[in-house]
Order: C-alpha cells, then sequence, then structure tokens
C-alpha cells in the first residue's frame, strides 16, 4: 500500500509538473527578417518560378509600397506554398488587415499562432484590429497583454497597449506604458509619438514638445510629427519655428501618410523619405536645437542630415557655426570650406569662412572670403564688418575704414546697431 | 456571517462597481426627455436624395433645416431643404422644400406653396437672415444647380432673388454663412462650395470607390473641389447687392471639399473670423484681420485630427463649452475615425480635447452630421446633440461595426467630460435613421431647447423637450442697428451666481441649417442673470443687470430691454 502511495504520488507530481509545462508560455519567436536584394521590377520578373523566400520579400516590397492588394495575392500563394510557416501566415494577415478583410486577417493570424505560439507580433496585430472600431477594447486589452506576456522587454509591445488606452481616453494608463515602452526603447517613435499626444491631450505643452521631438529623431519620416510639433511650438509662441515645422508637414504630407491610422500602427509600410526630404527633417529639427542653444542636439541632427545627404550645404555650415560657438575654429573652418565649396553662391557660409579665418590669423585668405561674401550680398553689414577687420589687420587701414564705414551706414539704414 | 454569503461577496461587489459604473444606468439620469412628436406636429414631409442604392456621391449630402420666425408672429417656424434625383422628375412631381408653419400646441401646416418658397431643384443647405434688413427674415438656399435667395416681402410670400442681387452661383454648394466681415455694417456672407461634379465622369483610378473593401460610389476624394467664394454686400444703395470679391478678402486658395461654415470670434480681438469644415481635406480657420482673411487652421492646430490627418468634416459647432470665455470648436467626422473638439487655448490656438472629454472614443462607430452645443437641461453649461448616419446602404451586409441607419447621440457636459445619454433621454433619441441637418431651438417657447432633425429618403423627426424647463431660463432676442439687424456676430456672456456663460449670434450653424438666433440660457437653480454684457458687431458694449429668469427679453442696440415676452417688436 505504502509503494502504491509512493508511486501515487510520483506520479501526481508527474502531472503536476507536466501541467505547468504544459500552461507555462511558449517561447517568444520571432518573425524571420526580410531583407530584399532586388528591386521590385527584378522580384517581379522572377515571380513566376519563385521559391517561397522570393515570395517573402516580393510580398514585402509590395506592403513598402502601400500596393496591399498585390501583397495579399502574393502571400496568399506564399501560404499555398509553405503552409505551415507561420510568418506566411502573420504577412497575409497583414495584407488582409490593409485590404480591410478583417474577418479574414483575424484568421490568419490566429493560424500564425497556432503555429507559433511565441509569436507575439500577432497578438499585437490581433490587438490592433480588435481595438479598430471600437467596439473591441477588451478583446485588444486581452490580446495586447498575450503578446506581452511572451515578451515583456518589447517596447512595440508596450506601445500596443499604450495606443489602445489611448484610443480610449485613458491618458494615466497610456502614459504608464508608452513610457515604459520609451524607456526599453528611445527609438521607438510610436511610443515617443503616442506619449506625446498624451501630454498634448493634457496641454503639458513642454513635455509634448520633448517627446515629439524625440519621435522625429527617432523617426524622420514621421510626417504627422512635424505637424503636431509645428503646432507645439507655435502655441507656445515659437511661431517660426512652428511655421517652419508646418511647411514641411505640407511638403510630406500626402506622400506617406496613410488614411486609416490603426492600420498604421499594425505594419507600418516606411515608404521611405527621399533622401533629401529626411535631410531636410534633420536639418529643420537641428535649427530648432540651435536656435535654442542645445548646440550638441543640434549638431547630431545636422551630421544625420549629412549622413543621408552630404552634398546638404546648410548643414555643413551650421555645423561649423556650431563649432564656432563652441570657440572650435579649425573644425569650424573645414566646414565652412565644404559648404562654399557644394555651394559657392552660399554668402553666409563665405561670411562666416571669413570670420574663422580672421580667428585663425589668416586675414588674406579671411579678406578673400569676405570679399567672396559680399559680392553676393553687398548689403552684408557682417561681411562689410569682417571685410574692414581683415584689411586692418594687414595695414590697410583706410581701406579698412571705408568698409567699416559702410558697414555703419547700413545699419543705420536698417536700423541695426 | 456564513461561508455561502463569504463566497457570494466577491460577486456582489463585482455587481455593485459595474452598476456604479455604468454610464447606460437608467437609474443615474432623471433628465429631460425628449419625444419625436413629427407625426402628430404634421410634419411628414419626405426628404428626397436620389436612389436608395446611392450611386453617386450627390445622393448621400442634402438635408439642411431651418428653424426661424418667418412670419414675426413670436414662435418658431420651420423651413426644410429638400433634395431630387439625377434623372430628374415628370414636370409637377418634384420634390419640394416645406415651409412649416408654427400654429402654435405643436400643430404645423406646409404653406411654402402659398407662400411661394416650395423650392424645386436639388437644394443642401439654408440659412435665415434678415440680409436687407427690413426686419423680415429671408432665406438663402445653397444647392447642387443654381443657389437661391427667397427674399421675405413681408406678407407671407417670398421672392427669389439671386439672380437679380449676383449670388445665384451655379454649381454644388453646400451652405451660407452670413456676418460683417469687412466692419461696413452690413452682412456679407461666406459661400462653402462642395465639389465640381460630374456626374458621367468615370473616374481612371477605381481604387477611390472602395471603402474597406466594400464597393461605393465615387468621391470625393478624386474629384476636383469647388472654391469656396465670399460675397460683399453693397448695402442699401446697391439694392443689396452682392460681389464675389474672394480675392480681395483673401479668401479661395484651396479647393477643398467645403461642407459647414461658423464666423464666430475665434481668437477674441472682436472681429469675425470663418471656421470651415472640409470633407476629407483640412478644415479651414480664416483668421480676420481688418477684413482681410488668411487661412491660419494648420499653425493653430485646428486643420487635422490630434495626430495630423485629414478627416472627413461634415458639421460643426461652436461654444464656450468650458466657460473660460472663448469659443471652442467642434467637427463632426466619418465614421471609423472621431469627432473632433478643437478647445481654444484663449488665443486663437487649439488643442484637440476630443479624447479627454471621451466625445471621440464615443463617436468612432457613427458618422456625424448636424452638431450644436445647447443647455438643454438649463442646468448652466453647454451640452451637444450629434446627428448620425452612413452615406453608404451598403455597409449594412458587411461585418465592419457600422450602420446606415443610426442612433443620434447627446452627450451630457459633466465638466470635464462629455457623458453619451441619448438612451435615457427619451424615445425620440431612440430613432435610428440616416441623419444628416439639425435646428435647435425653443420651438413652444416653453424656456427649453427643441430641435428638428432631417433625415435622408425619409421624414423628420421632430424632438419635444419635456422637463428641460424644469430649471429657469433667460431667451434674449437681439435687435441689432444699421443694416445688421438680427445683430449676427454679436457676444453676450451671461453670469448667473459668478458662473460666465458666453453666446455668440450665428449665421449657419450644424451641419449646413440654421438655429434659431435667439440666444437661450440655462439658469439653472438661479432665478435671474445678475450680469449680461452684449457686445454689438461693431464693438459698442452694453451692460443690463438683474434680468429675472423664466422669460424672453429684446434687447436693442443703444436702447437696452425694450421688450419682454414672446411677441416680436420692432424698434
Amino acid at each position: 500500500m505504502v509503494k502504491y502511495l509512493q508511486w501515487s504520488t510520483v506520479g501526481v507530481s508527474l502531472c503536476f509538473f507536466m501541467l505547468w509545462a504544459g500552461c507555462g508560455p511558449p517561447e517568444r519567436y520571432h518573425l524571420r527578417p526580410i531583407i530584399p536584394s532586388e528591386s521590385l521590377e527584378e522580384y517581379e520578373r522572377g515571380v513566376a518560378g519563385a521559391d517561397p523566400q522570393h515570395l517573402y520579400e516580393l510580398g514585402w516590397l509590395y506592403l513598402q509600397k502601400g500596393r496591399t492588394r498585390a501583397a495579399k495575392a502574393v502571400f496568399t500563394r506564399l501560404v499555398e506554398r509553405v503552409p505551415d510557416e507561420a510568418d506566411a501566415h502573420f504577412y497575409l494577415g497583414v495584407a488582409q488587415a490593409k485590404e480591410h478583410e478583417k474577418t479574414q486577417a483575424i484568421l490568419s493570424f490566429r493560424h500564425a499562432l497556432d503555429l507559433r505560439p511565441g509569436l507575439a507580433d500577432a497578438h499585437w496585430a490581433l490587438a490592433l484590429l480588435y481595438n479598430e472600431r471600437g467596439d473591441g477594447y477588451q478583446d485588444a486589452l486581452s490580446a495586447a497583454e498575450e503578446g506581452l506576456k511572451l515578451d515583456r522587454a518589447s517596447a512595440y509591445g508596450h506601445f500596443v497597449s499604450g495606443f489602445i488606452f489611448c484610443s480610449r481616453g485613458e491618458n494615466e494608463r497610456a502614459e504608464q506604458v508608452l513610457l515604459k515602452a520609451t524607456e526599453l526603447d528611445p527609438q521607438q517613435a510610436h511610443a515617443q509619438y503616442y506619449l506625446a499626444l498624451v501630454y498634448l491631450r493634457r496641454q503639458d505643452d513642454e513635455k509634448a514638445i520633448v517627446a515629439m521631438e524625440h519621435t522625429l529623431e527617432a523617426d524622420p519620416s514621421y510626417t504627422e510629427a512635424y505637424y503636431s510639433l509645428g503646432t507645439l511650438y507655435a502655441r507656445t509662441g515659437r511661431i517660426e519655428d512652428g511655421q517652419r515645422m508646418i511647411d514641411f508637414f505640407q511638403q510630406l504630407s500626402g506622400m506617406d501618410m496613410e488614411e486609416d491610422h490603426y492600420h498604421r500602427q499594425l505594419y507600418r509600410s516606411t515608404q521611405p523619405l527621399l533622401p533629401q526630404q529626411q535631410a531636410a527633417g534633420h536639418f529643420n529639427l537641428g535649427l530648432v536645437y540651435l536656435k535654442r542653444g542645445e548646440l550638441d542636439r543640434a549638431r547630431r541632427q545636422f551630421q544625420s542630415a549629412l549622413s543621408v545627404d552630404s552634398t546638404y550645404a546648410e548643414a555643413q555650415h551650421n555645423i561649423g557655426v556650431i563649432y564656432a560657438l563652441k570657440g572650435k575654429h579649425e573644425e569650424a573652418l573645414a566646414y565652412f570650406i565644404s559648404a562654399v565649396s557644394i555651394k559657392p553662391s552660399y554668402a553666409l557660409a563665405h561670411k562666416n569662412l571669413g570670420n574663422s579665418l580672421l580667428v585663425q590669423g589668416a586675414y588674406q585668405r579671411a579678406e578673400e572670403s569676405f570679399r567672396r561674401a559680399l559680392a553676393l550680398d553687398g548689403d552684408m553689414i557682417e561681411g562689410l564688418n569682417g571685410l574692414g577687420t581683415a584689411l586692418i589687420q594687414q595695414g590697410r587701414i583706410e581701406e579698412g575704414r571705408v568698409s567699416r564705414d559702410r558697414a555703419v551706414e547700413l545699419a543705420a539704414k536698417k536700423g541695426s546697431p | 456571517m456564513g461561508e455561502k454569503y463569504l463566497r457570494l461577496l466577491p460577486f456582489a461587489l463585482l455587481m455593485a462597481c459595474a452598476t456604479a459604473d455604468d454610464p447606460k444606468d437608467s437609474r443615474a439620469y432623471s433628465g429631460p426627455q425628449f419625444y419625436d412628436v413629427a407625426v402628430e406636429a404634421g410634419l411628414v414631409h419626405k426628404t428626397v436624395s436620389g436612389t436608395p442604392e446611392k450611386q453617386h456621391i450627390v445622393e448621400c449630402n442634402t438635408g439642411g433645416t431651418a428653424l426661424f420666425d418667418y412670419d414675426n408672429d413670436g414662435d418658431l417656424d420651420i423651413y426644410l431643404v429638400n433634395g431630387s434625383r439625377l434623372q430628374g422628375y415628370v414636370l409637377g412631381e418634384e420634390p419640394r422644400a416645406g415651409l412649416f408653419r408654427n400654429d402654435g400646441d405643436w400643430h404645423f401646416t406646409n404653406v411654402a406653396a402659398q407662400a411661394g418658397i416650395d423650392h424645386v431643384g436639388w437644394g443642401m443647405g439654408v440659412t435665415a437672415v434678415d440680409y436687407n434688413a427690413d426686419g423680415h427674415t429671408d432665406l438663402y438656399l445653397a444647392n447642387y444647380g443654381p443657389n437661391a435667395l427667397y427674399r421675405n416681402e413681408g406678407d407671407g410670400s417670398f421672392s427669389n432673388v439671386a439672380e437679380e442681387l449676383g449670388v445665384g452661383f451655379d454649381g454644388w454648394s453646400s451652405a451660407a454663412t452670413f456676418g460683417d466681415y469687412d466692419g461696413d455694417g452690413d452682412l456679407d456672407f461666406y459661400l462653402t462650395n462642395y465639389i465640381d461634379f460630374d456626374p458621367d465622369y468615370v473616374p481612371a483610378d477605381m481604387s477611390f470607390c472602395n471603402w474597406r473593401g466594400i464597393n461605393v460610389f465615387y468621391g470625393p476624394r478624386g474629384m476636383p473641389g469647388e472654391r469656396d467664394r465670399l460675397y460683399r454686400n453693397d448695402g442699401a444703395t446697391s439694392g443689396w447687392a452682392f460681389v464675389d470679391d474672394s480675392a480681395a478678402f483673401g479668401i479661395g486658395g484651396h479647393d477643398y471639399y467645403g461642407f459647414a461654415a461658423l464666423a464666430g470670434d475665434y481668437d477674441n480681438d472682436g472681429d469675425l473670423d470663418i471656421y470651415i469644415a472640409n470633407d476629407s481635406t483640412p478644415n479651414s480657420l480664416y483668421r480676420n484681420d481688418g477684413g482681410q482673411f488668411s487661412d491660419v487652421a494648420l499653425i493653430t492646430a485646428s486643420a487635422y485630427s490630434e495626430d495630423g490627418r485629414e478627416q472627413g468634416g461634415m458639421g460643426l459647432a461652436s461654444s464656450d463649452y468650458d466657460g473660460d470665455g472663448d469659443l471652442d470648436l467642434f467637427v463632426t467626422n466619418f465614421s471609423h475615425d472621431n469627432n473632433t473638439l478643437y478647445k481654444n487655448n484663449g488665443r486663437g490656438f487649439f488643442t484637440d480635447a476630443s479624447f479627454t472629454t471621451s466625445l471621440g472614443k464615443e463617436s468612432i462607430t457613427s458618422l456625424g452630421w448636424g452638431t450644436g452645443f445647447f443647455d438643454y437641461d438649463n442646468d448652466g453649461d453647454d451640452d451637444l446633440f450629434v446627428a448620425n448616419g452612413h452615406v453608404y446602404p451598403a455597409v449594412d451586409s458587411h461585418d465592419i461595426g457600422t450602420r446606415y441607419f443610426q442612433r443620434n447621440q447627446l452627450f451630457n457636459n459633466d465638466g470635464d467630460v462629455f457623458a453619451e445619454i441619448g438612451q435615457q433621454g427619451g424615445p425620440g433619441l431612440q430613432v435610428e435613421k440616416s441623419s444628416r441637418g439639425h435646428a435647435v431651438g425653443d420651438i413652444d417657447n416653453d424656456g427649453d431647447l427643441d430641435m428638428v432633425i432631417v433625415n435622408i429618403d425619409n421624414t423628420p423627426t421632430l424632438l419635444r423637450n419635456d422637463g428641460g424647463n424644469d430649471k429657469n431660463w433667460l431667451l434674449v432676442r437681439l435687435v441689432g442697428n444699421g443694416a445688421n439687424r438680427q445683430a449676427i456676430g454679436s457676444r453676450v456672456v451671461a453670469e448667473v451666481a459668478g458662473r460666465k456663460q458666453l453666446r455668440e449670434v450665428h449665421s449657419g450653424t450644424g451641419y449646413i441649417s440654421q438655429d434659431d438666433t435667439r440666444l437661450h440660457f440655462g439658469l439653472g437653480r438661479g432665478e435671474q442673470v445678475d450680469h449680461l454684457a452684449v457686445r454689438w458687431p461693431d464693438g459698442r458694449e452694453e451692460i443690463v443687470e438683474n434680468i429675472a429668469g423664466n422669460r424672453m427679453i429684446t434687447i436693442a442696440y443703444g436702447q437696452g430691454i425694450v421688450s419682454e415676452g414672446f411677441a416680436v417688436s420692432q424698434p
């Protein structure tokens, strides 16, 4: 009897263990990255005998281009080819959701979860879909939580929860999870943006500005953030900065704006901005920081602009200005030289180059730079002053005085000191 | 306590919590009830608008209505615009607009034919305005087709003088909004226009004919917008002729799809600015700087949703809902999107307060049209009504969370948030139709606000407010000087027990409709208005003090209170 009991105890323990093991969260499964190596046209040419990887990449490119119907067709074909791959079902769900086939999309995401219970992304996709029309709030929250159970360290997962709270006006709860998301990954632009919206709703404009700026630092193609930031600057009295952001927003809007914001969060089709536009985004932000005296932050934005478009003369110039402000004239000089070599008609850069040369004691070169600046803009008071100094330093006192007198005369006309 | 009770306790607590938190708990509401009395009142007038299937965009937008006193007998009459169909009608069988004379005791008679105002054509919006300052309210009809200006002859008849006065724009207009925009004393008007519409046009890009997987009619996206216009009134010496002076005013840079417009002093600088709800394009806010307008909607954060998207603007309401002394804005939008409340920060800059006030989340599944702030329960704050109804009948055969017929919504202002109380607000608020324009006014002169609502392809809803006058009230009629007798653009601030309420006389309200221009103030339990300040359109201020409640007063420019009671006097 004792022996029987012992075995029975072991048996029960084993059952509990198995039950415990079975109830634990499945292992997190990550979608395999899709990295197309060819152009869309190349993929389209080779579609006839395509292998699954080819279809993944083609469908992904279609999603990126917003061609959701074509993406759906490709992923439907992919699912037929590899019915046991959760990734294929997931991407089909994305395409279906974007085609407003909500019921089918839900089935695809669930199918993906059947195949890979650890696919947290499918839970989050479901959460966004449930939340979409306003009547699936609780289901949406539950689905978001299911995803987080699989991956507590996911900034995107926390963003999804925050977005759902946000959509119901639950700003305190939204703030809590969105802050967590941004802690986990400050580059999570969605989380930064919706955190900014929470602050905006509370009329905490300063906090909203910070979060909105973080959004754009994380993703300069986050078009709507330029609008929101512009209105925030304007409302807080920085009309010129606000107008600049709004002008830029107007240049960009319509290009990558998706009408349906829910789907935007579900799977952002990052139609990348043109390099010049992306650079302009960084540049505009850099200008704001520069005006605020946040020199390092500004320089990072100008550097980012240059990393996208190295021929951005104004960005080169402004980095030069920042170095000059910090007293690093050698570094400044290099950037000013670069700016004028890219854009020889850039009067301001010639003038600032002249200033840096003056500081370095290269009076003759400074004179040349000031003269170039003044040839482009004869009314540049600082240029005339600089030229005067360069001439005087070379011993050409009378010429120098004439130039300075001209500067004084112009300043009086313009009403400036 | 027995074990059995302990086990039940968590359940009981849960239930108690659910009851306390449930805003639809019928026991929590004991306010006014709205009853639909349209049929008994004789307001049986079908609004026709194309085919039931809605094959073209023009078939889904009509629906203006006006509450105004056309015969100066002291009560509100009702005008109902009517639509048409693209293939036309046999002569004599066309749908006609209706003018329903208020005979008292909730009975109305259609006198449109005898008054010569049974307009035939595809009507959209209506504005009631005394454009020629003769003391008789005229009507401007915005149409798909030539617009009409019906001059009230003062003898119960109207004459269409649109062509004669240069205001018969022939296109697709939505509504007219009158105001003294150039400060010369007479009434100019802003005309919102929608689409440069060609029913035979077949779009090259059929993606515009698909909405959430449903095949739908084409537009407005993909169609050319029709430019709005601003007409200047040349005054009495010209015979009250108007001239399209849009360019001189600085208007007309956009070809947006315009629906509703509201003129109010949004930046508190004493002149009339114009806000426009545009469909599928950014909304506009034209700031008035000495008769020169510039669109500042983008920079003031009133063009888009909070997340920078253009919305499908339909109707428009404005009031100082939060009692901070400036005009806020509310715009109704398409379904699967939220209606938007723009809270004014005081200097004409706005913050999107849709989701902090609950109005956003309550509007996702509905498609809003007519809307207006009004104090339905006379408690001294501004509540909000939204008329709903989809444009695509096909939504009923798809599981996308919305329906063609929708319940209208009444939001009670609870301070920081608005609570939807339509479910408890009486049977009249349970009606489900596809509603469009609506107008608010005290139809039975009993001190609370009633409503008329236009329903497309259907008869209107006439909502009688029962119990709103349990609390006190004051109705103020302003008589302006010179050419602006209705005192359009005047601002009145009433102070009751230390609390201020701000009202402006608006021309053109809600969705292409016209509310009563008398200003209604709920006084709560207060028995009088302690201090009432009128700022007339020319900037002159006038103060009246200690006005007993539960009456209507008429204040004339420079004369203070000139009469009490509902009878119309002509100072």
